[in-house]
This record gives C-alpha cells, structure tokens and sequence, in this order.
C-alpha cells in the first residue's frame, strides 16, 4: 500500500512540477475517463448494505472554457453490513449516466462541481427484509460532488472526487451515501 | 417548500407592465392571433411576424415613444453622450454575488417561516433545522411531498426562477444559469427545511425556474433602457425590478441604474406582440360524460409572444407565455409557458427540429363540501417537459400557411388528479414522469388563426405515494376565429379533456370533461 501511494505522490508531483510536459492553449479536452470507487452508504439501506466498489467508465465532451458533459457507466457491488448473515446475497447496479462539471479554472489543477444523474439498473437477489427474490429494478440516480483533475500532460489526468448520491431505491430506504473516486483520463 | 405564494406579486408585474406599455403605446393595429388555444396544456402559439411587411411593422410599432424613429426604445439623450465604453455588469462573472445572492434568497422565507409565521403548534415549524435534520435528510434522501397544487407548481417555479437569475444576472449563460436554479433548490431542499428533500420539489423549483427565470430575464432587460434617462429611466429601472427583482438588485449594486450605455441587442427581439382575451368558459366538473353538471365562468387570458420561433437560434429567442384568471375557484387558473431551447432548420425555414423547455399550470379542480366529505371535482394538469417537435409550414395560397407541429411530451414531471387520495397536507393528485405526443395544426392567414386543431396525450406513470397508479391524459380542442377588425376578434373553441387512471388496489377510472369557449380577442401590443 505504501509503495503504491508513494508511487502516485511521484507520478503526481512529477507532472505538476515538471515543465517537460507542454501546456495547450486549454486543458479542457474531449476525454475518455475511468474511474474506481468506494461508497459508504446511509441511512436505512446502510443497515443492510453498508459499502459499495466498483468502477466506471466514461466520455466527457469539453465545452471550454469550463464545462464538461460526461456520460458513463460502469459496475457497483455492494457488500453486505458485517453482522447480517445472509449467504450469498448480492446487489449490483449497472449505472447509465449522463451529467456535467463545472471547471472553477483552466489549468493544470482544476478543481470542479460535478453533477451527474440517470437510471440505476439494480440487480437483487434480496430484498431489505432479508427475503430472497431475483428481481431487476429501474430507478433514478442522483449524485453531485465537488473534486480536482490534475493534468499531469496534456493527453493525461487524474481524477479525485468525493460525491453524495440520493439514488431511488425504496421509499423508506433511498440508496443514500458518500462516493469516493479516483480516476484518470485520457484525451482524444 | 411551503413558504411561497406569489401569485398575486406576479399578478401585480404583468398588470404593471402592460399598463405601462399601453400608457405609451397606443397604435398598435396589427394583430396576430398567437394563441392557438386557451387552457391547453401547452402554451402553443405560432408566430408567423416574419410574414408581415417589416417596413409597416417599424411604423406602426409601439415603441416607448410615439416619435421614435426606432422599433424599440427611446433615446433621449444625444448618442454620443452615450458611453459606448461602459463595461456592463454581465459582461463578466460575479461568482461570490450570485453565492450571496443565493444565500438571501434562501435566507428570507426561511426566516420569515422561523421566526415571522404564527405555527399554532411550534413543533411544526419546518424552519426549525439543525446539524441532526441535516444529516437525517442527507441519510433519507429523496421523497415526493404533499403541498397542494399551487405550492408546488408555481410557487416553488417561481423561486427557481430568483435563483436562475442569482447565475443569470451575474454574467452566466443561460446553460450555466440552469445549474444555479438547480443547485439553489437543492440547498433547501436539504437543508432549508426540516422536512425530507422532495424530488417534485427539485424538478418544478430547478425546471420549471429555468424557464420562468429565463422569461423574466429577457423581459426585464426588454423593458429596461439603458439610454433613457429622467422619469422615463426611472420607471423603466422599476418595470424591470419588478419582473425581475435579482436583475434589479444587481444593476442598483453596480451602479447600472445611474449609467447610460447602450441596450444589448439580443434585449430587443425582432417580434413581440401581446393580447388579451376576456370571455366566457364552459366546463363539467364530474366527468361523467352528461354535460349536466356545467359551471360558467367568466375567463380573462394574458398572452405574450417574444421572438419569431421560425428565426431562434439561442435558448429563448422565441417563447410564449400566457396566464388566465377566472371568475369561478380557483381564480388562478392557468399559466403556460413554452420556450425555444434548440434547433435545426431543416428547410430554409419552412420546416424545423426544434426542442422546447415547456411550463404548465392548469388548474380546474374545484372543491366542493358535502355534510361528510369534500368532492374534488373538475381537473388540473401541472408538468414541466421537454418538447421536441417537428414544425413546419404549408402554403397554400398566396397569404396562407398550413402551419403544424408533431413532437413528443417528455415530463419531467408531470401532476394529474388521484381519485382515491388527499394528503393531509393538500394534495389530491399524483406526481411521475411522463411521455406522450402532441399534434397541432393553424390555418393562417396573414395575421390571424382561422382555425386551429391540438391535441396532447401523455401517460404519467406515478411515482408519489401512494405509486399504484398511471394514468392516460388527454387534450383535445378545436378552436375558431373572425377578425372583426384588424385587431380585433372574436371566437370560440370546443374541446375535451379525458382521463384514464388504472389503479392497483382500486377500481380503474375514466373522467370525461368537455369544455366550450367563447372569447373576444385583442392585440394590446405588436412589434
């Protein structure tokens, strides 16, 4: 763990200090992202599902000099809390996303609002009662967030990002919690 | 959101407004019949102004002034003592102003609810919020609240719109401005009640403002002339506060109240044209197909149509809007609004892709009180709706046109009646996107409709509680018209509203409401 975290500070540092990497006229490019992601969850659907990971994939279309629309998608697993003993219960979400940010600058560290919404494919093969079911649900996903892209060249980034999301699930149990990314782009 | 109503605010800005264009405008004697039809689901106009001879519109134009020689505003001060170089207020942006704007906006009704209303039971004050409703609402999320129609499909529209302009006025773009009225609503949502953020509320405030907000935008800086000065500055300062009080306050905080520069020139749109409509309305308020149980009522309709929809290019080039007291309850019965977002022309302006961002508020339902129960009868339809359509226009003699619409209702979010339930706190319909199609076909003939045929359909599949439901709405209405004078006419239109609701746990239903109009119809305005 220390090695990798020593390994990104480097590659971090490197790419900001160094001036070998050319700067374009804007850093706001069409971009491929991807993105791994850990969730806490809350409120009543935390008792039961407590965590999240997973990963997404996007492509973001650059309307400089501070807008970005980004559509994605990806695959989130949840885990169950610790103590509930349910064998091999799972939850697993398909997101289809489309949203956007708002650059605050255009430079090599861009801090920026990120809001992005759509439909959440939910995969469950049980419910919050603990009974099991194989069901599929649609429901609407809502998340907004605020982060930094840091352009280590002009063709490649990294992404970090703490998000809150209020997706539909149950009435009394909304698919609530923070979001924690990190990411990396390449430009096209 | 509980705390807003300002019906009758907006009410007194329209009223103000058009008064104080007719006290200076009084040759207007071209007309346009731009409101197909009354009561509709969607304000659907067609403007065909650029039929019109350009020149004798210039003449016959009601500008500010009588004398000028310009179609719109008056100088009255030698142009070069003008300063051409004057920077304007949004000609850059004011980030940390529109933060603190947006602060105030939801800094007042909160306090006036915390610690101006009398709550008979103060445990009540949803106002009373702390770090523990915070996190509660953040750990809940989203739920759809039970405020009663008028709270929920126009107030809280109309302060999305103060929170639109808190960006708009600060030098965003429209776009940009759509994330402030968004974020504005979000934020009390979550944290400006004690009440669980409520996703209807979200939509209508962050939506539906885009839309109100963007319409009091462009005519604020319509009626504001930055090249006036003396009493003629002054009251063209107050008209444009009034409708649009964010724009006012930041061009009192600028100091672009005291300065004279040049109007922007998209503030002047190529046409705009107002007319009024006072008549009689016809509807059957139980639904059961007899047409006994009737009720007339007195109907008195504002319309307004900004740009020529045929030339937009920029999101709200073209819009129109209408709003409609009645005689009978609920007085405040409709207000529609439908504004251009983007396009394509297609065919050298004979037919075009277009997207609109649509507004309704149609409120018919009456209340009537029995010895055990209250009755809800009659109907309303309230929806906030993206509307991509298909225009097109068809000659078919020398000054006629076949024009038509084929486009679909995407809701956002869409509000029908529930015939099984009353919330507690008031309402008595169901929220939930939709989808359906809309059809519209106007035979006109230079200035006027004729005749004009619409139809709008859409399912709304139910998502509030109780969510056992959908429902399969429809609108259908033909209307007529006679210019008895160049700008005047008189007319009449027969339609239908129908519902279908299919319930789970309850008997399925079907309403039918017929409705007959009869009007008279002049042009106040014509640019």
């Amino acid at each position: 763990m220390k090695k990798v975290l020593l390994l990104t500070l480097l590659v971090l540092y490197t790419g900001t200090v160094f001036p070998s990497f050319a700067q374009t006229d804007s850093y706001l490019k069409n971009r491929i992202l991807v993105e791994g992601l850990y969730l806490r969850n809350l409120g009543n659907f935390s008792q039961v599902w407590s965590t999240a990971a997973g990963a997404y994939v996007g492509y973001s279309i650059a309307f400089p000099a501070h807008n970005l629309l980004m559509m994605r998608t990806g695959f989130i697993s949840n885990s169950l809390r610790d103590n509930t003993e349910i064998e091999d219960a799972s939850l697993t979400i398909i997101p289809l996303e489309i949203g956007g940010r708002y650059y605050f600058t255009d430079s090599r560290l861009m801090p920026f609002f990120q809001f992005i919404n759509g439909l959440n494919i939910i995969f469950e093969n049980i419910n919050l009662e603990g009974e099991k079911e194989d069901k599929t649900l649609v429901k609407y996903s809502w998340q907004v967030g605020v982060g930094l892209t840091i352009n280590l060249t002009d063709n490649f980034n990294v992404d970090l990002g703490a998000n809150y999301q209020s997706n539909f699930y149950e009435k009394e149990a909304m698919n609530t919690g923070f979001e924690y990314v990190f990411g990396i782009g390449f430009t096209l | 959101m509980k705390h807003i109503h300002n019906s009758k605010l907006i009410l007194t800005f329209i009223l103000l407004v058009t008064t104080s264009q007719l006290n200076s405008q009084s040759n207007s004697y071209s007309y346009f019949n731009s409101k197909l039809l009354e009561n509709s689901n969607s304000v659907i106009s067609f403007n065909n102004h650029e039929l019109k001879n350009t020149s004798v519109a210039f003449q016959n134009s009601l500008a500010f002034k009588n004398n000028s020689n310009q179609k719109w505003g008056s100088v009255n001060l030698p142009p070069e003592l003008l300063n051409d170089d004057f920077k304007s207020w949004e000609s850059e942006k004011h980030f940390w102003i529109g933060v603190g704007e947006i602060a105030i906006l939801e800094f007042i009704p909160w306090a006036l609810a915390k610690w101006i209303r009398h709550w008979e039971d103060p445990a009540d004050n949803w106002a009373n919020v702390s770090s523990d409703t915070w996190w509660r609402n953040l750990s809940n999320g989203w739920e759809y609240d039970g405020d009663n129609f008028e709270t929920n499909n126009f107030a809280h529209p109309y302060h999305g719109a103060l929170f639109f302009n808190a960006g708009r006025t600060n030098g965003y773009d429209f776009w940009e401005s759509t994330a402030w009225a968004l974020t504005g609503s979000a934020i009390w949502e979550f944290f400006g009640e004690t009440f669980r953020p409520a996703f209807n509320d979200w939509i209508y405030t962050g939506v539906g403002g885009v839309n109100l907000g963007e319409i009091t935008y462009r005519l604020s800086s319509m009626v504001t002339d930055n090249t006036a000065s003396g009493s003629d500055r002054m009251w063209s300062e107050i008209f444009g506060t009034l409708i649009n009080p964010v724009r006012g306050f930041n061009r009192a905080i600028s100091g672009e109240m005291g300065q004279n520069f040049p109007n922007p020139e998209w503030s002047r749109p190529d046409d705009f044209l107002i007319t009024f409509e006072a008549g009689t309305r016809s509807i059957d308020k139980d639904g059961d197909k007899t047409y006994t149980d009737r009720e007339v009522e007195g109907l008195f309709t504002f319309n307004l149509i900004y740009g020529n929809r045929f030339k937009a290019k920029k999101p709200f080039e073209y819009f129109n809007f209408n709003f409609g007291l009645a005689s009978g309850l609920p007085h405040f019965t409709t207000m529609n609004s439908s504004g251009f977002l983007f396009g394509y022309d297609l065919d050298n302006k004979k037919h075009r892709l277009d997207v609109n961002l649509d507004f309704n508020y149609n409120n018919l339902i009456k209340e009537q009180y029995t010895e055990i129960d209250t009755l809800y009868k009659g109907f309303l339809f309230g929806s906030t709706q993206i509307y991509p359509h298909l225009l097109s226009r068809f000659p078919i003699g020398s000054k006629t046109n076949l024009v038509t619409q084929f486009g679909v209702n995407g809701i956002l979010m869409g509000a029908t009646p529930n015939d099984y339930y009353v919330d507690v706190e008031g309402r008595v319909y169901d929220f939930g996107p939709g989808v359906g199609t809309r059809i519209v076909a106007a035979i006109q003939n230079g200035i006027w409709n004729y005749v004009s045929l619409f139809y709008y359909g859409a399912w709304i599949w139910t998502q509030s509680e109780p969510s056992d439901s959908k429902h399969h709405i429809h609108y259908l209405v033909l209307e007529a018209q006679y210019p008895l004078t160049s700008y005047f006419s008189v007319g009449f239109s027969a339609g239908i509203y129908w519902r279908n609701s299919y319930y789970e746990n309850f008997p399925d239903v079907t309403k039918n409401h017929p409705i007959g109009r009869f009007f008279f119809r002049t042009a106040i305005i014509d640019i």
